[in-house]
């Protein structure tokens, strides 16, 4: 399951990617949250929605790409799916004409791409490790992570 | 894998188009877009009205290919749309898949579909009339075969028609949006 995850992280990732191009962003501003896989015990996505702060449109979970509820809605925080383990739900994109008769958009108005790299999440736990590794990793990554408490946070460059 | 390409043929509206706008590479990749995106919306309609006939736990077969459907590559004449699922041509044509020397596990029971006959340690072989088999008990879990012969699955694709309505429409689409910002 968490390779499978992972898997479609990175299939998420690039697909968000790709719709953050400003052409594509322009012609595609919004997208919807659709069940893709049937599941036994399917998790109440639209409550997860609106309890997140989501609108539903029409009864649906419609939003622009550049909306808050992409990553509020996630487990893993991320504005791209998958949106929790094994959870059967994916995203359909909404183009410019249709977003703006669902009110999602004004006719004249342009989204500013979020600039988003696949790790800028990335943490893993520490807990229980000496403070001689915990050193042995400062050493090693240098300004590449971030150590505070039982948290270690990968900061790139 | 399939690759679906739009250009010369395409409907008159998307070749005016693209003598029109000052961006025709936009224009395609719109288009190109649509196409990716209507044919997974297709695929995904495929993956919830088709589950395996010997019902158990689904593979989601259809699905799989939704996520094999890449973004369109443009350029200023074209839009080429791949599927690069491995099944995708023997779904399109049929056609009998051989294996060069063993047999090929053909699922009888629904506790069989989608699973290796290898992930089972109690089926044993047997030869029933002239039918080779797997057993788990008295149940033929999986029928030996040396071909099998699939016919073509006909909605694997959307029909011509559609995607003509898809390239007038986004096409139409953009080119208005582009009148719009440019008057």
């Amino acid at each position: 399951m968490i390779f499978r995850t992972q898997t479609e992280q990175a299939q998420g990732f690039a697909y968000f990617k790709r719709g953050q191009d400003a052409d594509v962003l322009d012609a595609w501003p919004a997208q919807e949250l659709v069940r893709l896989e049937d599941r036994i015990k399917p998790r109440d996505w639209i409550a997860i929605w609106t309890q997140a702060g989501g609108n539903l449109v029409n009864k649906r979970m419609v939003a622009l790409k550049t909306d808050d509820i992409w990553t509020a809605i996630s487990r893993f925080g991320t504005p791209y799916p998958p949106f929790d383990f094994n959870s059967g739900m994916g995203l359909e994109e909404i183009d410019r004409e249709e977003a703006e008769s669902l009110g999602l958009i004004e006719k004249n108005e342009t989204l500013k791409p979020i600039d988003e790299n696949f790790n800028d999440r990335l943490e893993a736990s520490v807990q229980g490790l000496s403070p001689q590794l915990k050193d042995a990793l400062s050493n090693l990554f240098g300004d590449q992570i971030d150590i505070s408490g039982d948290t270690v946070k990968w900061r790139g460059k | 894998m399939i690759r679906i390409t739009l250009s010369g043929n395409a409907p008159q509206v998307l070749q005016h188009a693209v003598e029109t706008v000052q961006r025709p590479r936009a224009l395609m990749a719109d288009v190109g877009r649509r196409v990716a995106n209507e044919l997974r919306k297709h695929f995904r309609d495929l993956n919830s009205k088709n589950p395996n006939k010997l019902g158990g736990k689904r593979t989601n077969f259809w699905n799989d290919v939704r996520n094999s459907v890449m973004d369109a590559v443009a350029t200023d004449n074209s839009a080429t749309i791949t599927i690069a699922h491995p099944a995708i041509l023997q779904k399109l044509y049929g056609g009998t898949i051989h294996m060069d020397d063993k047999l090929i596990a053909v699922p009888n029971v629904a506790a069989a579909h989608g699973r290796s006959p290898r992930l089972f340690d109690n089926l044993r072989f047997a030869i029933l009339g002239k039918s080779k088999a797997l057993l788990q008990g008295k149940t033929v879990f999986y029928w030996l075969k040396e071909s099998v012969t699939q016919a073509a699955f006909p909605d694997t694709l959307p029909k011509d028609s559609e995607f003509s309505d898809w390239i007038e429409d986004t096409g139409t689409k953009h080119l208005q949006r582009e009148l719009r910002r440019t008057a």
